[in-house]
């Protein structure tokens, strides 16, 4: 035994201890394994030289080239959906989820359908047909009803999404870029890395969303990019997702679907400086306000966090009981005018800097009563014939909701309209009547004769389950824009023209 | 991002050393052949671009180095593969027999939804085959894979294996996404019970890996 497996065998790994090491070691209390110091003798890979190692990161290199321009694709895609999902304005259920045309009480046959995916109405123009057989994507209604599978084209465009861009087998939305056309994004990223170093960061380094199954979920969240369709496990996305989306999605959604253009370097920089100004002011109304969290105003479209902002937004004092006003709102009512004014003097004397560029529409604030007032910038591009309209902010909107608070957003118009379907709109901000936009919308080829004769809408509209409800409108004469000089505006909101 | 696709699909050749792998991808991505030796180190890869059904598919194929002094290097690559080509070598015998333990190593390292294919290559060189033809298919059947027999050096069924993987990932999706549409989880595909013929030296009743992979 001892002369085969002894401890003076040079290469044998493991060996039996003799009786005596054996007593020794039960001495010792230390185990009975027994391991020699030859553990070299296992096969060891060789060491990677330089040389080889060298190919290997240059090959490293050349795909995370390629990752990148993947990222940017998928970015690409994402943004594309992400601003159909904002030009859809119907509410689904009486009006196309889509394009907001009502469909009345047809007679002849249906001309609403229910996407499968969203279980919402579509319109016959907005609806995309997929056959249960094959996932070709045939617009236009034939054959049997039941073996047809139909979505609205904002489903559709999601499913092909999450082909295109390989989420069905990341499970989640692969790491991206958006595209970095919009000069909206830009600024911010410009602007703001003493006040919130990790967005920066955030916005090019990468949000991989992990599998969903392992992370917690975040159960209907509509604002994010994208969805898996029903019965997909995770119905939600991962938490990850939900911040950095919006972080960021808000910021850079601009313009309408597909009309993204890339603005000239002066008139990038003339945003720029007016973004700053109105962001600094709102950096500074948020301080003012002891509100902890400023600095994460960029990031701040969330829902919860705007909630926090926005009260404090309204003076301390009358805070609590223009809440108990606004529950049985009459716009006649004169304390709540007071309140209102009240507010809105100790927020617009903090707002110097993007009301001394303000043009001639700058109004006395306290002087009307009513609606509330919008803060919104124009930027007419005559290289790209773009319309840049930025809608910042309104402020004291009338509550319509019974929580005593809106979902608002704005849409806009150009009127006289040059044709049908070009209104734009914003996000919707969920529970406020303070709400800060921060967006750009561009209207494409608008000419300067266009400018001289027509009109931009901006209706504030407040999301409804059932519908939409007029919380003001105001219109800007264009006639005065002038190209590359970029307009602010203060405007007080009017009653609704709808 | 000098041309558009619609999709990107990351494939990954794997098997021993010197089965051809990277010739087999040198023909798929430049249609040429080089018959010296060399070595793959760690890791590289080709792209092409093909089309199927109307929409351009890039395919990004990752040639692994066969060898064991690598491993940990390719094995970080599996995981990311949407395909993998697992090749074997018609005149040499083990690397046939190492299929299943590529074929194991898939199942630790790579993500499920994968689709896998088992290529015999330098099917050229009849004279020295060694494993048949046969005994591939039945392997192939085993694991529920495709199978074909390819040649580099000839430009034999190099195109269409490429093709034929690619265009299962892409059914794959489609599946994958319309299983969406009906409201339960799809059933098993059939799975395939292949007659043990020994020739493999797999024991017949060996569920395919078919049978195991849920739906997602």
């Amino acid at each position: 035994m001892t002369s085969e497996f002894g401890l003076r065998g040079p290469k044998t790994p493991w060996v039996c201890p003799s009786d005596r090491q054996l007593a020794l070691r039960a001495k010792l209390r230390a185990g009975w394994s027994v391991k020699t110091n030859q553990f070299n003798t296992f096969p060891k890979p060789q060491p990677l030289t330089e040389k080889e190692h060298q190919a290997i990161v240059s090959v490293i290199q050349k795909a995370e080239e390629l990752d990148l321009n993947e990222q940017y694709r998928v970015g690409k895609l994402v943004d594309r959906l992400e601003s159909l999902r904002r030009l859809a304005s119907g509410n689904g259920i009486t009006q196309c989820v889509l394009c907001g045309d009502s469909f009345g009480l047809s007679v002849f046959g249906r001309n609403n359908y229910r996407c499968f995916d969203c279980k919402k109405a579509v319109c016959r123009k907005c609806v995309v047909d997929l056959s249960a057989a094959g996932p070709s994507t045939s617009s236009g209604a034939s054959g049997p009803k039941d073996s047809i599978l139909r979505l609205c084209k904002l489903c559709s465009e999601n499913r092909e999404f999450i082909k295109k861009s390989g989420a069905w087998f990341y499970k989640g939305v692969p790491k991206y870029v958006l595209p970095e056309k919009k000069h909206h994004s830009a600024s911010y990223s410009y602007e703001n890395p003493s006040t919130d170093p990790s967005y920066q960061e955030k916005r090019f380094v990468s949000r991989y969303i992990p599998d969903p199954r392992g992370a917690n979920l975040q159960p209907g969240n509509k604002r994010a990019g994208w969805y898996w369709p029903r019965n997909a496990k995770s119905r939600s996305q991962s938490e990850p997702e939900y911040e950095s989306s919006s972080g960021e999605e808000e910021q850079p959604g601009s313009s309408g679907a597909g009309a993204s253009t890339s603005t000239t370097k002066r008139a990038g920089s003339i945003v720029k400086t007016t973004e700053k100004s109105s962001h600094k002011s709102t950096l500074k109304r948020l301080m003012d306000s002891k509100s902890s969290r400023s600095a994460d105003e960029t990031t701040g479209l969330s829902e919860e966090r705007l909630f926090e902002t926005s009260d404090p937004n309204s003076t301390p004092g009358s805070s609590g009981h223009r809440q108990k006003y606004f529950e049985r709102f009459d716009p006649s009512d004169p304390t709540l005018s007071f309140a209102d004014n009240n507010s809105r003097s100790s927020v617009s004397s903090s707002d110097g800097a993007i009301q001394s560029t303000t043009g001639t529409q700058r109004l006395n604030s306290a002087s009307v009563i009513g609606f509330g007032i919008l803060e919104a910038s124009i930027l007419y591009d005559d290289s790209h014939q773009a319309l840049h309209c930025s809608i910042h902010r309104a402020k004291d909107l009338t509550p319509t909701d019974i929580n005593g608070l809106s979902d608002p957003y704005c849409m806009l118009k150009l009127i006289p309209t040059r044709s049908e379907g070009t209104h734009l709109r914003t996000k919707t901000v969920h529970k406020t009547l303070q709400p800060v936009f921060n967006e750009t919308l561009t209207f494409q080829g608008v000419t300067q004769n266009d400018l001289a004769r027509q009109i931009l809408q901006i209706d504030v509209l407040d999301e409804d389950r059932w519908g939409k409800d007029c919380l003001g409108s105001v219109q800007i004469p264009l006639l005065r824009i002038r190209p590359q000089q970029t307009r602010s505006f203060t405007l007080h909101l009017e009653k609704a023209r709808l | 991002m000098a041309k558009s696709y619609d999709y990107l699909f990351k494939l990954l050749l794997i098997g021993d050393s010197g089965v051809g792998k990277t010739c087999l991808l040198f023909r798929f991505s430049e249609d040429a052949f080089n018959s010296t030796f060399i070595s793959t180190i760690g890791i590289d890869f080709k792209i092409r671009t093909i089309e199927l059904d109307g929409k351009k598919i890039k395919l990004q194929i990752w040639d692994t180095a066969g060898q064991e002094r690598f491993r940990t290097i390719t094995t970080a690559y599996y995981r990311g593969a949407m395909g993998i080509m697992l090749v074997y070598d018609i005149t040499n015998e083990k690397t046939f027999e190492n299929i299943k333990n590529w074929i194991r190593n898939i199942e630790e390292h790579a993500a499920p939804d994968v689709q896998k294919m088992i290529l015999g290559n330098k099917c050229d060189m009849n004279d020295k085959r060694v494993v048949t033809k046969d005994r591939g298919e039945q392997l192939a059947l085993e694991y529920g894979i495709r199978f074909m027999e390819t040649s580099a050096k000839a430009s034999m069924n190099v195109e269409e294996s490429f093709y034929i993987l690619s265009r299962d990932i892409k059914a794959h999706i489609d599946k994958k996404m319309e299983g969406k549409n009906t409201s339960e989880g799809r059933n098993p595909p059939s799975v395939i019970r292949p007659t043990p013929d020994g020739g493999g030296g797999f024991k017949g009743n060996k569920p395919s890996w078919f049978s195991r992979c849920t739906v997602l």
